[in-house]
């Protein structure tokens, strides 16, 4: 082989995927005004009082965070792995790995990820008046959101053959969220969603699948924790969740949480729930790269 | 008249004690008597020099011979033999009439023993030749480079597939090329007067700049100080040049006539030896292939190739010629039989050594010209170059396949693309001529091109060849034009079995009696007939091939396969 090193091979992978994207300036400057537009509507609708301790809708403006956050990362990465198969393929054979190109794929998409991110939650920290703290925190677990779904946008990238394959599978991963994430109570939903399980005060098992449930769980739970100094919000926030806990939303079960003292249990649930979905990241790369390397291998 | 005229005259002379002469003797002298001569030495017709050779004795050719440079002689006179013998060994005779009026003008000319010398060297008897250049005359002498000679040491030279000897004759050397593959030689301005292991470097990155020369089974070439001789192996590749067959020739080593001894002697003077993993010989034995394990796409493979030939593999649609191409790269799998390269079973060793250009454009939309072509370069070498060097080498291989001025075009713009289809496949190619690849495999390189565009292309990849690369593409439908490019045609039959291999003039012979057998024994309609009036008229278009692979009706092609093996088997 050629002997260049993967650290170099990862390296021009990236800059060669930065021009791609630079060369669809379009595009770019759609995806970048997508972002603050949809974090203004969003914020505008959940907004039923400009005092965040008074907005009985911000959770909802959070879940709808983490959706947009869904949508962004599969809209950036759904299609990108199909259209260069053959240009993997070739490359491959001259050495160049694959595992390069689908790192720097992440590398390139996360980077966009994160610049909507941070465009959307500024627009929802001027429009809401969320504290500096907070809005730190929820661009983290948006972020995360964002690139667990480039993980799963690769990921499908990687198993379909088609743009229109790829393009009906995205609502596939994306309704589901919407209606398991812990916005709806499970309470209101056919029990047959429990299967096997009889506890209906934790959540479905389908439920605990969707990478979201554990984004909202860890958002919420973090702005209980992160605002422990601001009882006001801290009280706002905690009846919201205790409003949701009431409706099975919590994924441990509700003896414990009301056993332990309340902002002990989210510290512990959002950093939990971080992992998780670190894990996911972790799993669904894993995943996604055996079958692209499969597909690769088998032309 | 120019030197041309007497040597004409001189053959003349000992061709037509035979009797009569055919076209072909002629044509067959001319073809080796202007070896080594420039295009505007050749200006005269055969009939001007035939009006020359009437006016002018024999006597005044010899003089004239005489007087000339000696290395011009030894080029005429040797030229000569190898003319008289060739036509000989075409008739399967010898005509002792033609050899005594030879040696009569040897003779004349002060070098009796040459007519021995040649007749033991290319009867590949070193030693005796040997002997008598000892007795005879120490102003000639010779090193061989034989693929079947065995030294002393009981080294044979097999793999590197060449015969041929180098004459040291007075102080210049002249090559005489008994029976090569494909044996080239290469021309180098060389106003830096660089030094060998310098020109060979310089090969590596600017192959363009050398003139290549083929030359022919025997024939003769001069070496002068500009010229390098390149023979491979599938270990090394060994560049002489005019350094180097000085010291070959050196006083000390005047015994020596086999390379292997002259090898052991002094291996620095075969520092070339660069390209160890170079790709010289690809060999399919009986090869099944396929994408899964229960069924075969193509059958029974077989063909040899070696290094500077353009291959085309034919066959209609779905006989399973992508299929093969595959099989290269790890994209189909090899059910049974082998692939061999360079004698290994093909394995991904030998990836960084190929490219595989699909069929569809591999090309990012996205980017220019020049960013396709850089990135591909980083991402395969590294930070081995600089950018300004790297450029340098972009816009080299894009001028060769003619496409500079597209160099910062981007491929793809509001929604079609900016380049023509025949850009595109030069741009293919010129992505994997940065790899400096041994080995470039292209699925279908002209579908979807102009004529014109596809015979452009066509050249482009025989252009390529010349530098001692292999080049494999499928193809559907070639123009004539396109087809006497190709060095070898390997043909599938709709069921994808490997019909015949051959060179590619040899599958268009056996093809026409194909033609003429089928339409003679199947279809006697008017139509048939008329083909078969066509193919006495010598037509010898490939798309012949095609024609006969297209009748579905003829259970012919088993036939065929049958005949053919049994032909190979007796």
């Amino acid at each position: 082989m050629f002997n260049n090193p993967i650290s170099a091979q990862i390296s021009y992978q990236t800059r060669r995927q930065f021009k791609i994207k630079r060369y669809e300036r379009l595009n770019l400057i759609v995806s970048f005004v997508i972002a603050p537009l949809l974090a203004w509507l969003s914020a505008f609708i959940f907004r039923s009082d400009t005092d965040l301790v008074q907005n009985q809708a911000y959770p909802n403006f959070l879940f709808f965070m983490l959706i947009s956050g869904v949508f962004f990362g599969l809209i950036g990465s759904v299609f990108e792995i199909i259209n260069d198969r053959r240009t993997v393929q070739r490359e491959r054979i001259g050495g160049v790995s694959i595992f390069g190109y689908y790192i720097s794929k992440y590398y390139v998409l996360s980077f966009f990820g994160l610049i909507q991110t941070i465009l959307y939650n500024v627009i929802g920290m001027i429009f809401l008046n969320i504290p500096v703290l907070l809005v730190a925190f929820n661009s983290l677990i948006m972020f995360l959101v964002v690139v667990v779904s480039i993980s799963f946008g690769l990921f499908i990238s990687s198993l379909t053959r088609s743009n229109m394959i790829a393009s009906n599978l995205i609502p596939v991963l994306i309704i589901p969220q919407i209606l398991l994430g812990g916005l709806i109570p499970y309470s209101h939903m056919d029990k047959s969603i429990y299967m096997w399980e009889t506890n209906y005060d934790k959540a479905p098992p389908i439920a605990r699948i969707m990478p979201i449930k554990y984004a909202y769980e860890s958002i919420i739970t973090g702005n209980i924790a992160f605002t422990r100094g601001n009882n006001e919000i801290n009280d706002q926030i905690s009846q919201m969740v205790d409003y949701l806990q009431d409706n099975q939303f919590m994924s441990i079960d509700k003896e414990s949480f009301i056993s332990n003292f309340k902002c002990s249990f989210c510290n512990k649930t959002w950093f939990y729930n971080i992992l998780v979905i670190i894990s996911y990241i972790v799993g669904t790369f894993v995943l996604g790269l055996i079958i692209f390397y499969r597909r690769i291998f088998n032309g | 008249m120019n030197n041309l005229a007497y040597i004409y005259k001189l053959w003349l002379s000992v061709a037509k004690t035979s009797g009569k002469l055919t076209t072909s003797d002629v044509l067959l002298a001319a073809k080796r008597l202007v070896e080594g001569h420039s295009d505007d030495e050749i200006t005269v017709s055969i009939d001007e020099f035939d009006k020359f050779a009437k006016n002018i004795s024999l006597d005044e050719t010899l003089e004239y011979l005489h007087n000339i440079e000696s290395s011009k002689r030894y080029v005429i006179l040797i030229n000569l033999f190898m003319v008289i013998m060739l036509k000989n060994i075409n008739n399967e005779r010898v005509n002792q009439k033609q050899i005594t009026a030879l040696k009569e003008i040897y003779k004349k000319l002060s070098v009796p023993y040459l007519y021995d010398i040649l007749y033991l060297l290319m009867n590949k008897k070193y030693t005796k030749a040997h002997k008598l250049l000892d007795e005879h005359s120490p102003n000639i002498n010779f090193v061989c480079f034989d693929q079947n000679a065995k030294s002393e040491i009981n080294q044979s030279f097999e793999q590197y597939q060449v015969r041929f000897i180098i004459l040291k004759i007075d102080d210049f050397f002249l090559l005489l090329n008994s029976h090569s593959h494909d044996l080239k030689i290469y021309s180098y301005s060389n106003k830096n007067k660089l030094t060998l292991p310098e020109k060979c470097a310089e090969f590596k990155i600017e192959p363009y700049d050398f003139i290549t020369h083929n030359v022919r089974d025997h024939s003769i070439y001069y070496l002068d100080k500009n010229t390098f001789i390149r023979i491979t192996n599938e270990k090394e590749v060994i560049y002489l040049d005019e350094d180097v067959l000085v010291k070959l020739f050196s006083p000390m080593n005047d015994k020596l006539f086999l390379v292997s001894e002259v090898k052991e002697l002094d291996k620095n003077i075969f520092q070339c030896s660069i390209a160890k993993d170079h790709i010289y010989n690809i060999k399919a034995n009986h090869l099944f292939a396929g994408y899964s394990k229960r069924h075969a796409i193509v059958k029974d493979v077989n063909f040899n190739i070696f290094e500077g030939e353009l291959v085309a593999v034919m066959g209609p649609s779905g006989s399973g010629k992508t299929t093969l191409l595959r099989t290269f790269v790890k994209q189909a799998k090899i059910l049974k039989g082998e692939l061999l390269i360079d004698g290994e079973k093909i394995s991904e060793k030998y990836f960084h050594r190929m490219g595989y250009v699909p069929q569809d454009d591999v090309l990012i939309k996205d980017l220019n010209v020049f960013d396709n072509m850089y990135y591909y370069y980083r991402l395969h070498f590294g930070k081995d170059k600089s950018d300004a060097e790297i450029d340098k080498l972009i816009s080299r291989q894009l001028q060769n396949l003619g496409i500079l001025e597209i160099k910062y075009k981007p491929v793809y713009k509001n929604g079609k693309f900016t380049i023509s289809g025949g850009q595109r496949k030069r741009l293919n190619i010129a992505l994997e001529l940065l790899k400096d690849v041994d080995l470039i495999i292209m699925d279908e390189p002209t579908s979807g091109l102009s004529s014109l565009d596809s015979e452009n292309i066509i050249k482009e990849l025989k252009k390529i060849t010349l530098l001692n690369k292999i080049v494999i593409i499928n193809i559907h439908q070639p123009s004539t034009s396109m087809y006497r490019q190709f060095d070898k045609v390997v043909v599938f039959n709709e069921y994808g079995n490997n019909i015949y291999t051959n060179k590619s003039i040899e599958v268009l012979k056996i093809f026409k009696l194909v033609k003429t057998e089928d339409a003679y024994l199947f279809n006697e309609d008017e139509e048939s007939k008329e083909d078969l009036e066509c193919m006495k008229c010598d037509k010898s278009d490939p798309e012949l091939l095609l024609e006969i692979q297209a009748d579905e009706k003829s259970n012919f092609w088993n036939l065929f396969s049958y005949l053919n093996d049994f032909t190979e088997k007796k």
